[in-house]
């Protein structure tokens, strides 16, 4: 389960959230695994549970809270993994790219599988 | 939006590889190609540097044929595929034999093209050339062939000179694949194609792969005689498993078995009726430690070749073994390493004439850094140093100088190298820079296996090899600029490319004696000699893409410039090093095809330009080889229960087309009933 955080007072927030729930559906296959989402509000995420990692929104900073819940964060915003507020951030357009905060990695306890680091870009 | 959708689909991707790693859950050791390619919408490989990369991003010159473009190439066989991709030479001798060669240099048993399958090795060492008839693979457990242009010794040791091509199968944890395939077709060509792949609980996975094919061999002509050739037919076999020894460790074990027929032309531009089987084993352990990506891999493969010698018949059999591990780390953020250590040992029986054995041992030393300057910027540098001892024990043919096995005591040391500067200003465009040193190494009949006599008129001759033989050493130089089209949904690249083959190895002939009878009863030898060197220049021009409804297209043009520079005293059509005439100056493919849920057709137009070939005369003399275009296509509709009907075709333009001095390639048609599960 992807909780995918967003913060109400933002419309770009929201729509974003949207859009992902939207593309996820009823869930997604990513080769053995089906995921599946639910949304979260910015202000929740200290209390959420049942989920294996949070999608965040642009605009939005919850890296206190999921650190402290031990949770993996991803935004679609490279400043989100440079800054250390995301574990790791993942941009489509022109091309893939995905960004690994190590940091911000090892404080939620996050291993990535060697193959996978030596393909994406750390900081 | 849609960058956001986008955004979003790769996020989740994202997260399923960091969840799987941040449990330690299984599979952690492995790479799924698949998986890969659906997170970065690009293929990944390991063919450049030994780490995995994405395709845009690795320091070598590179292009891979997805399992997509296999299947809709409408090919039966892998060089018509090869044919399609810039810059790569293909001489089609008959129906089941062709030789391929990266931009130029191509010849009767190409030997600067290695060839392997999930980085094994399918290139034949006797003879130094790949038969291709004889991989054991199906084209439907293909999941990308990998095709590496300029030497890349520094990861994959001798003979990886001219190009590499690395054929990944589907990997039986990741992929569940099943597919049957019945074609038939003109010339009397049958095939029947199964591969299937099982899972047996949580950690046993396998694929096996089997098929059949017979095919008429091309009409002779003037050229060749009927009873040096035989219609070509191949049957093999192949079983692909792994077992996760542990959350961390797999073990995957290979083994494969071939049975061939072929008219093929041996290096003295001779047809041979020729028969192969081939046998393999591969075990390889790999393991994500703290101390990195660990592996290490063992393989033995056997080879029974019957080939026919200016006009003798000819018994190799040639036993390769190779122990190899590697460690792929990486250091901070920044820093990629490999480390490596190698042993190979390979012996062959002398023939035709019998009583000798010769072999060699080749102990290696590997290294590659990868360092991520920036986002924009990285670098690479990998070396290998080779020092392989060769030898010989057995008897010697009655009428040959009296040498004695000790004059095979020797060693090639040798070391590589492949340098690579990649550079991405901005999303859209890459620059490449780099430099490589690979080594072909002498084959195994270039040094000795090969011991004959032979009658040239009156007189009696023998041939015998030549252990003093240095190594051919190719530098390659190359830029590159790809750009990135993404409002056109295409991209277009450019490359240009300079390299110098240094002691071209030139081939025995009657019309050049090499050593001199020294006494009485003792026979006038021919020999393989070091004959000078060659350079080529050239340029090539990459564009692709795709159009809405469904469409997509490419082309590509390859223009070289073969200079070779000969030693005085020898003469590069006699020697058959002739390669600024037998290269074509120009190659240049076209394909456009369109899709939907049930339909696809597809349409490939290939050009190669003028060049000339030898004949198959005792003294070597060049022909022309007028300039000539294939069409090939394939038209597929699909049904329901994976069920495909496909039509296809190759050599359209023509129903015999003169390509080589040797047989007239014809028309061929075929229609194909598949299934998959």
């Amino acid at each position: 389960m992807l909780g995918v955080v967003f913060d109400p007072s933002k419309p770009a927030s929201v729509a974003e959230k949207n859009a992902v729930m939207a593309a996820i559906g009823g869930g997604m296959s990513a080769g053995a695994v089906t995921l599946t989402a639910k949304p979260v509000e910015a202000s929740a995420v200290s209390g959420v549970s049942g989920v294996a990692a949070l999608y965040v929104t642009t605009g939005v900073n919850v890296g206190a809270a999921a650190k402290a819940k031990k949770l993996i964060t991803i935004g679609s915003d490279v400043s989100c993994a440079t800054s250390g507020a995301c574990v790791m951030s993942v941009s489509a357009d022109p091309k893939v790219e995905i960004v690994v905060n190590r940091a911000a990695a090892a404080a939620v306890g996050a291993v990535f599988k060697a193959a996978f680091r030596m393909m994406i870009r750390e900081v | 939006m849609k960058k956001t959708l986008l955004a979003g689909a790769s996020a989740t991707f994202a997260l399923s590889l960091a969840a799987l790693a941040s449990t330690g859950a299984a599979h952690a050791q492995s790479i799924d190609y698949g998986a890969m390619q659906q997170l970065f919408n690009e293929p990944v490989t390991t063919s450049a540097t030994g780490s995995p990369q994405r395709s845009t991003e690795v320091p070598v010159a590179m292009e891979i044929i997805s399992a997509d473009d296999i299947k809709r190439s409408g090919a039966v066989d892998l060089p018509t595929i090869l044919s399609r991709v810039a810059g790569l030479d293909v001489l089609n001798w008959g129906a089941g034999a062709s030789d391929v060669s990266v931009r130029g240099y191509d010849q009767a048993m190409s030997p600067r093209l290695l060839v392997l399958i999930n980085g094994r090795q399918v290139y034949l060492d006797h003879y130094g050339y790949t038969a291709w008839a004889t991989l054991p693979v199906q084209l439907s457990e293909i999941r990308q062939i990998e095709v590496v242009k300029g030497p890349n010794s520094a990861l994959f040791g001798f003979n990886a000179v001219g190009g590499v091509i690395n054929i990944i199968t589907q990997n039986p944890k990741f992929d569940d694949t099943g597919s049957v395939s019945l074609t038939g077709g003109t010339n009397g060509y049958g095939e029947l194609s199964v591969v299937k792949s099982v899972k047996l609980g949580e950690r046993f996975f396998a694929r096996l792969s089997a098929g059949a094919a017979q095919m008429d061999e091309y009409k002779t002509n003037a050229a060749v005689a009927s009873n040096l050739l035989t219609d070509p037919a191949r049957v093999s076999v192949n079983l692909d498993t792994i077992a996760q020894l542990t959350e961390k460790t797999e073990l995957r074990v290979e083994g494969s078995w071939s049975n061939v027929q072929v008219s093929e032309v041996v290096s003295n531009i001779d047809y041979s009726p020729s028969k192969y089987v081939t046998t393999s084993v591969k075990a390889t352990l790999a393991s994500d430690t703290r101390l990195g990506l660990l592996q290490a891999s063992a393989y033995e493969t056997n080879l029974t070749a019957k080939q026919v010698v200016v006009g003798q018949s000819a018994r190799f059999e040639n036993k390769l073994d190779v122990l190899s591990v590697q460690d792929l780390f990486k250091i901070g953020a920044n820093h990629t390493f490999r480390i490596g250590g190698e042993y190979r040992k390979n012996q062959v029986n002398t023939a035709p004439l019998v009583g000798g054995k010769l072999s060699y041992e080749v102990a290696s030393i590997s290294g590659m850094w990868n360092w991520a300057i920036s986002e924009k910027l990285a670098v690479t540098a990998a070396g290998r140093y080779d020092d392989l001892s060769l030898s010989r024990e057995g008897t010697f043919p009655a009428g040959y100088p009296a040498v004695t096995n000790a004059y095979w005591d020797r060693s090639i040391k040798k070391a590589s190298y492949n340098l690579g500067v990649v550079y991405r200003p901005t999303q859209a465009d890459t620059f490449k820079a780099t430099a490589a040193r690979g080594v072909q190494v002498p084959t195994l009949v270039d040094l000795g296996a090969v011991q004959l006599r032979v009658a040239a008129g009156p007189y009696t001759i023998g041939v015998i090899g030549n252990p003093t033989l240095e190594p051919s050493i190719v530098t390659n130089y190359e830029v590159g600029y790809e750009r990135a089209l993404p409002g056109l949904d295409a991209k277009a690249g450019v490359s240009v490319f300079t390299q110098k083959t240094e002691d071209v190895k030139g081939q025995p002939t009657s019309a050049q004696i090499d050593v001199m009878p020294t006494a009485p009863g003792v026979l006038p030898l021919l020999s393989y000699r070091n004959v000078g060197d060659s350079e080529m220049w050239g340029v090539e021009l990459t564009a692709s893409g795709k159009i809405s409804g469904g469409y997509h297209w490419s082309g590509n043009w390859a223009f070289t410039d073969v200079d070779d520079q000969p030693t005085a005293g020898f003469s590069p059509t006699i020697r058959l090093t002739n390669f600024s005439a037998t290269t074509p100056e120009v190659r240049a493919n076209v394909s456009f095809g369109w899709s939907n849920a049930e339909w696809s057709a597809d349409a490939f137009a290939h050009y190669t330009g003028d060049f000339k070939g030898y004949t198959s005369d005792q003294t070597p003399v060049l022909a022309d080889i007028e300039g000539y275009v294939t069409l090939g296509g394939r038209v597929a509709r699909t049904f329901d229960h994976g069920l495909t009907l496909a039509v296809s075709g190759q050599n359209l333009t023509e129903g015999r087309q003169r390509q080589t001095t040797g047989l007239e390639v014809e028309r061929r048609a075929f229609v194909t009933l598949s299934k998959a599960w």
